[in-house]
């Protein structure tokens, strides 16, 4: 790989994370919004083993929550999309270094693994089209309660098949993306033990961007408190 | 036929200590009925039970109760009722190991361990590509490591992977505990089942509304409440804790009197079965809360007991608390938590108490095992003659320190109140070892066996050794001396108590009620003439026996040990 090459890639990343920084704030925020109602945070609607339970998180959310569960789906289309360009381009960045320094099933395995975070991605955005349903299908059962409030007793927002979709959604999603990332991170470290590490520069620039990544998040999330 | 005799039962809270009533209720019933029953949290559970046996119509309550105890001692039950919601699963997982015996506790930490594999492999390949990146750039190759370097290398990986592990669990059960459990009513268990697909059968507050209503042989569609238990002429009363207010609160037929608790229709279907939602709904109207809430009233004598029993079973982190409602003066509604009774009152053996008693009020109190026995009676004592020496806890560490200071704060009031006379000769005292009760959810069948054997042991413990008569008189003579005391501590006129009475009503009291008598209120008529005859006649009965010490004295021949008084107290 060039030096051109390397800083494009980890600029590309740089930014990747920027935006996932600015994502992922504008979601905590949701998040603390979410459960200051009471309820909890995104993470157990998308992993819900059953239609009562995602009722308990629904009702507990009440009206506020809900609008904050919809805020967080929103930006969550962003943080999917900034981290699949994120993962896509560092494994591309590993399977260069990794085919220039001879590894030929490594930089294979990279090149899997960016297929693997596009696809990561796009279970993500199923899984939110999914929760999005169920949100919707919620709040017309509830416009209808105050008329017949004990019909509702065993009745559910979400049906059972999909909130197996769902978790299985959100499963795919977070399996991929943890082993895109283990996979990304070693041959990384194989890569730059293979005597061409990653030139400084380009480097540098991808810590620069984890900084104001941070530091993005870091504004965004005390901004919100004070 | 001699007509059997009653009694009243009070039983103390232990969380799966509880499984040593039944047995206990099982030999009571043996010689008595039972006219009024109490308790707090799990006792709360073995009140409800007795009470519902005690109902039945069709007088086979015991039996089915007997096929409880039975029930209760199948391997896992208690695990399959104390349910985590999918969120604290972890948390109970270690609550268990913690609690549960030392062999287990591998298995346990390996299924976290497992649970974390992923978030782990991330932590572990960022610190080898940190390490990787550091040497990399220093000039390090593949080629050039030495097997010295490669060992430096490994260690330094899995010191990242141990911290890594520590920092993943730490930021996990942080999340379960802030964000989790508030969202779960402040509980990792809720007592109803979230999955049927699970199959493990009932959780605990289902599995208590199947079996009240199985005890007491009516259909599950019809809860029993406290109206039914009156109407068969049973009287239960149960303690739970306001924690929204600081303070307990009684149900009963008639309490909360005045509270005007209601309930969100939906955060009950969260933690009720249908059937008790369903009656629940029926018994009235709803008023709007905020956020498009519908808060019903809680009704007293209509309430379902297990509702109650729910309630007062809340023991905290562990089962999840219950939100009621109420509505402040400008209609606003107010959340309140109501939690385990044990907080306020774990061992309420003030109830059904009276100044003279027509029956006797049995306690069963659960406590710590002074020494381990092998026979199950050796656990169990009861002190007719003299309360029980206090017990001396040795305090050795922060945590024991302050673990003391909790149980203080909690039992200090039933301990002392357990421990006077006409109190300490009617409760059984069941010891428990370590590993038996307690939080200890994952008990064996024969730790569970064993309890139920110790119950037994207590109820046959008082139906057998306790002696009516004598505590009758016990009883008679504690008022009446506790009642001189409060009239005339001395023996001469001047020590007469009822002085202060009669000069603050001839100081003016006497004038205000005349003045609201004049005014057309005949009960203030009534009542001034009615102090009036009593003051005189006291005065008149405490005159015949000035300066008589031997003709005055109701009090025991022995002074009160622990000391008692008579005063205004809260009913609860």
């Amino acid at each position: 790989m060039t030096f051109t090459q390397h800083l494009i890639l980890c600029l590309s990343m740089a930014v990747a994370f920027v935006a996932a920084g600015l994502t992922l704030a504008h979601m905590y925020r949701a998040e603390r919004a979410m459960q200051r109602t009471g309820g909890p945070g995104l993470l157990p609607f998308e992993r819900a083993e059953s239609a009562r339970e995602v009722d308990r998180y629904l009702r507990a959310w009440g009206p506020v929550g809900r609008a904050a569960v919809r805020r967080s789906l929103r930006w969550n289309h962003g943080f999917l999309a900034a981290s699949v360009v994120l993962f896509v381009t560092a494994a591309l960045h590993v399977a260069g270094q990794a085919d220039a320094a001879g590894y030929r099933l490594l930089a294979a395995a990279e090149v899997v693994a960016a297929g693997a975070a596009v696809l990561a991605g796009g279970a993500g955005v199923a899984e939110n089209i999914m929760l999005r349903r169920t949100l919707t299908a919620h709040d017309e059962l509830s416009g209808r309660k105050t008329t017949e409030p004990i019909r509702y007793a065993t009745t559910t927002a979400a049906g059972s098949a999909r909130i197996t979709r769902i978790r299985r959604a959100a499963a795919w999603k977070f399996n991929l993306t943890g082993g895109v990332a283990a996979v990304v991170l070693t041959g990384f470290g194989i890569v730059e033990l293979s005597g061409r590490p990653t030139p400084a520069g380009p480097m540098l620039s991808l810590f620069a961007g984890v900084a104001v990544a941070a530091a993005t998040f870091v504004t965004l999330v005390l901004r919100r408190r004070a | 036929m001699q007509p059997r005799p009653y009694c009243d039962l009070i039983m103390k809270g232990g969380i799966t200590s509880g499984v040593a009533y039944p047995g206990a209720v099982l030999k009571l019933q043996e010689k008595y009925d039972f006219a009024a029953i109490g308790g707090a949290s799990a006792g709360a559970i073995a009140a409800g039970m007795t009470a519902a046996a005690q109902y039945a119509p069709d007088g086979a309550g015991f039996t089915r109760l007997d096929d409880l105890r039975t029930e209760l001692q199948q391997p896992g039950l208690l695990l399959r009722l104390f349910r985590a919601t999918k969120e604290t699963r972890p948390l109970l997982a270690l609550l268990t190991a913690a609690t549960g015996p030392a062999r287990r506790r591998p298995a346990a930490v390996a299924r976290v361990i497992g649970r974390l594999w992923l978030p782990l492999l991330i932590w572990l390949s960022a610190g080898f590509a940190l390490t990787a990146m550091l040497l990399g750039h220093a000039g390090a190759t593949w080629e050039s490591m030495s097997w010295v370097s490669a060992v430096v290398l490994g260690v330094l990986l899995t010191g990242f992977a141990v911290v890594s592990f520590a920092v993943v669990v730490a930021l996990r059960l942080g999340r379960a505990v802030t964000a989790y459990l508030p969202s779960s009513f402040y509980g990792m268990c809720l007592g109803v089942t979230e999955n049927d697909a699970d199959g493990s059968g009932p959780a605990l507050t289902e599995w208590l509304h199947e079996w009240t209503q199985r005890v007491a042989g009516r259909p599950g569609h019809r809860p029993l409440t406290f109206d039914d238990l009156a109407a068969g002429g049973v009287e239960l009363q149960l303690i739970t804790t306001d924690v929204s207010l600081g303070r307990p609160v009684r149900f009963s037929r008639t309490d909360p009197v005045g509270r005007g608790y209601h309930f969100d229709v939906d955060e009950f279907r969260s933690l009720f079965p249908p059937p008790i939602l369903e009656h629940l709904v029926r018994t009235g109207e709803p008023r709007p809360g905020d956020d498009g809430r519908l808060l019903y009233p809680l009704p007293a004598g209509e309430l379902p007991i297990v509702v109650a029993i729910r309630m007062s079973l809340s023991f905290p982190v562990l089962l999840a608390a219950i939100p009621l409602w109420t509505f402040e003066a400008d209609g606003r509604p107010v959340r309140h938590w109501i939690s385990d009774g044990g907080i306020t009152s774990n061992f309420p053996i003030h109830y059904f108490d009276s100044w003279v008693p027509a029956r006797p009020t049995f306690g069963l109190n659960l406590v710590p095992a002074q020494e381990r026995h092998s026979d199950p009676a050796d656990d169990v004592t009861m002190y007719p003659d003299a309360p029980p020496a206090p017990r001396v806890v040795p305090i050795t560490s922060l945590p024991g320190f302050l673990r003391q200071i909790v149980a203080t704060m909690q039992n200090w009031r039933d301990t002392l109140q357990a421990e006077l006379t006409g109190f300490h000769d009617r409760i059984a005292h069941i010891g428990l070892d370590p590993g038996e009760g307690g939080l200890n959810i994952a008990m064996d069948t024969d730790t569970i066996d064993r309890i139920s054997r110790k119950g037994e042991c207590a109820g046959e413990a008082l139906r057998d050794r306790f002696d009516w008569d004598r505590h009758q008189t016990q009883r008679y003579e504690v008022f009446m001396g506790l009642l001189q005391d409060g009239l005339s501590p001395g023996t001469e006129a001047a020590d007469r108590r009822l002085r202060t009475v009669r000069d603050s009503w001839e100081s003016g009291l006497n004038k205000r009620f005349a003045a609201l008598a004049a005014d057309g209120s005949p009960w203030h008529a009534a009542a001034a003439e009615a102090t009036d005859r009593l003051l005189d006649e006291a005065d008149e009965w405490l005159g015949t026996l000035d300066g008589v010490a031997e003709r005055r004295s109701f009090r025991p021949p022995t002074p009160l040990m622990p000391p008692a008084g008579m005063r205004i107290t809260p009913d609860v």
